[in-house]
This record gives C-alpha cells, structure tokens and sequence, in this order.
C-alpha cells in the first residue's frame, strides 16, 4: 500500500480508510483464525481489529509498516478475546484448524500428495496448538505470514532478539513433537 | 528440505489462501464507498448542494441590503484652455486665511491684582513686587548723557570717544 493512501486516512478521508481496510481484511482474519480456531469469533475479532485500527490510524506514526502495525493490533484483540468470558473466551481452541483444513487454491496435487500434505498439516496443527501463546503467534508471523524478525517483532511488541529466541524454542519443540508423531 | 519445514511452507500456502467472508470496510465504515463504485463527484456536488445556496442567498442579501449614501470622493471636472489651472476644483489655489501658529508667552501683571486671592498669603510677596524697580536699580546702567551719538559721528570718534560718553566722562 502506497505511503498517500495511508496518509490520507490518516486525515480521515474515508476511500482511503476502505482501501487500506480491505487491503489487510485477509491477514487479520487469518491471524484471528490461527489464534481463535472459530470463524464466527474470528470474523468478530477481525471487525474489532478494524474499528481499533481505524480508531487509532490517526496516532500512527509510521515507525514500522502499516501492515505489521495493524498485524500487532489484531494479535492483541485475539488476546483479549481468548482471556475475556464476555468475548468467548476460554474456550478449548483448536489453532490453526480453521485455516490447515480449508484447501488452498494454489495449488491442486495428485490425489496422493494431497493426502501426505494433508497429514503433515494435521500433525502440524496438532503440535502447533500445543505451543505456549507466544511461541504459536511468533511462528504464525514469522513463518505463516512470513514477516522478517524485526516487523514480526513490531508485532509483537518485543524485541528482535525476543522473536529470534522465541521461535527457536518453537521450532524445537516443533521438531522433537514431529518426531514422536513420524 | 526436512520434514518441518516442509509442512511450514504447506501450512503457509494454506494459510495464505484463507480470505475474509465478506467486504470488511463496509461493514465498518458504512458509509464508505463500495470497492465497485470508484467515482464520487456526483455525490459530493449533491452534499455540497444545500451550503453552495445559502452561501449564494446570503451574498445576495448582502448586496441588497448594503447602505447607500452620498459619495465621500471629490469631484473632478475636466476644463477648457481658459480654466486650465482648475484641474481639481477640491484644492484650494488662493487660500483667503493661512493659519499660523501663535504662542501665548505668560508675563507678570503689571499691576498686583486687586483684591488679591484670599488663600494666598501674599504680603511678602506683595513687598517685594512693589520694590521690584529698587532691586533692578543698583545694576541697571547709569545713563548720564541722554543724547544718543549718530552714526555718522563713529568713524571720526572711535570706540574710546563712545565708551567714555557712555560711562559719563565729562571731558568727552
């Protein structure tokens, strides 16, 4: 996204806004439905993230991209949301299930190497949910949306090095509970 | 590439292929314009409609209504050759008056004011203003020869002659 359409919603122009919210729609509402597993919830959560980034596009400073910004946005408003009972929290999540289990459209295998790849997401769903919260959001941004460590970072709201340290603890334990699995 | 990296980049091109069901911005900015819909100059003509015609309205009540009285420029009439001079009938060329600035010097009375102000006590002053030519005499000039020596005498007489008939040497 151009730097004049994020300027001029900054002021407020509203074609911008819609630009700009239809531009990063789809990262939030994956981000939400690794972090959540429900679509309904992660659609509400992908509405919340919009209001709140729109509410403060204003204050953005433009220190870090406004992808990775709004990114930072949407992973706290899926906090909140799996810590809050009012917001449905607390329920037992399935992360990466929503998203590992629709079929992408790039691609269309054989009918057997679409099985194998179906049974390596499976088993990759199932170690990632048991990753620590943190550990799961920094391979999610780091490796599912492919952001570098410092935008991963911004996004998290820590440090690089924190990042770096963080999903290497997660690829550890990726690695030892693949292993078990094969 | 190892087993874990493999499934990552699967996962990922998965991942990647989820989008949004449905068009977020409108559901947030309801009145933000469709993704379809790219011109808005029609509709802000139509927004604007109302305040173009009250400003319109008010510039026309203002001129109607704006006050009319005589005209403060002066007249300039064009002449012939005989009344050339005349060019600006507002200037006056021959003034009849020429003010000029007077200054009001303030000056003893020359006589003591009769009855004298009752909230000043001025018998002292009184005194002294009556013996006023007692004090000035000892240091005026005594003037022994009345006759004034004409012009016409000073070259022969010189300064010597004249200073000795103004501090009254007889021999002069």
């Amino acid at each position: 996204m151009d730097d004049a359409t994020v300027l001029a919603a900054r002021l407020g122009d509203r074609s911008a806004q819609a630009r700009l919210v239809r531009w990063l729609q789809d990262p939030w509402y994956r981000m939400a439905l690794s972090l959540l597993g429900d679509v309904e919830r992660a659609r509400e959560a992908t509405q919340e993230t919009a209001v709140r980034f729109l509410r403060q596009l204003p204050g953005f400073r433009g220190e870090s991209k406004v992808r990775t910004w709004s990114l930072g946005i949407a992973i706290n408003v899926a906090r909140e949301m799996r810590r809050s009972p009012k917001l449905g929290g607390g329920q037992e999540l399935d992360e990466l299930t929503a998203f590992v289990s629709l079929k992408g459209k790039a691609d269309q295998p054989s009918p057997e190497a679409a099985a194998e790849l179906a049974e390596q997401r499976d088993r990759l769903r199932a170690v990632l949910a048991d990753l620590p919260e943190r550990q799961r959001e920094a391979v999610i941004l780091r490796y599912l949306e492919e952001l570098s460590v410092e935008d991963t970072a911004a996004a998290m709201n820590c440090a690089p090095g924190t990042v770096k340290a963080t999903v290497h603890q997660a690829l550890r334990a990726l690695r030892q509970r693949l292993a078990v699995l094969v | 590439m190892t087993p874990l990296r493999r499934q990552i980049r699967s996962a990922a091109r998965a991942y990647r292929a989820v989008r949004y069901p449905g068009d977020l911005a409108a559901e947030v900015l309801p009145a933000a314009p469709s993704a379809s819909s790219g011109a808005t100059g029609p509709r802000t003509f139509y927004g604007l409609f109302p305040l173009i015609t009250a400003a319109a309205a008010l510039i026309l009540i203002a001129i109607v209504l704006r006050p009319t009285g005589p005209s403060q420029k002066p007249s300039i009439t064009r002449t012939n050759g005989d009344n050339a001079r005349n060019v600006a009938t507002f200037v006056h060329l021959n003034p009849t008056t020429v003010p000029v600035p007077t200054v009001h010097v303030p000056s003893l009375p020359r006589r003591v004011p009769d009855p004298l102000p009752q909230e000043i006590d001025v018998d002292g002053y009184r005194m002294r203003y009556d013996d006023l030519a007692g004090q000035v005499a000892p240091i005026a000039p005594r003037l022994r020869h009345l006759t004034v020596p004409k012009i016409s005498d000073l070259p022969d007489k010189g300064f010597d002659w004249l200073q000795k008939v103004w501090t009254a040497d007889e021999a002069a």
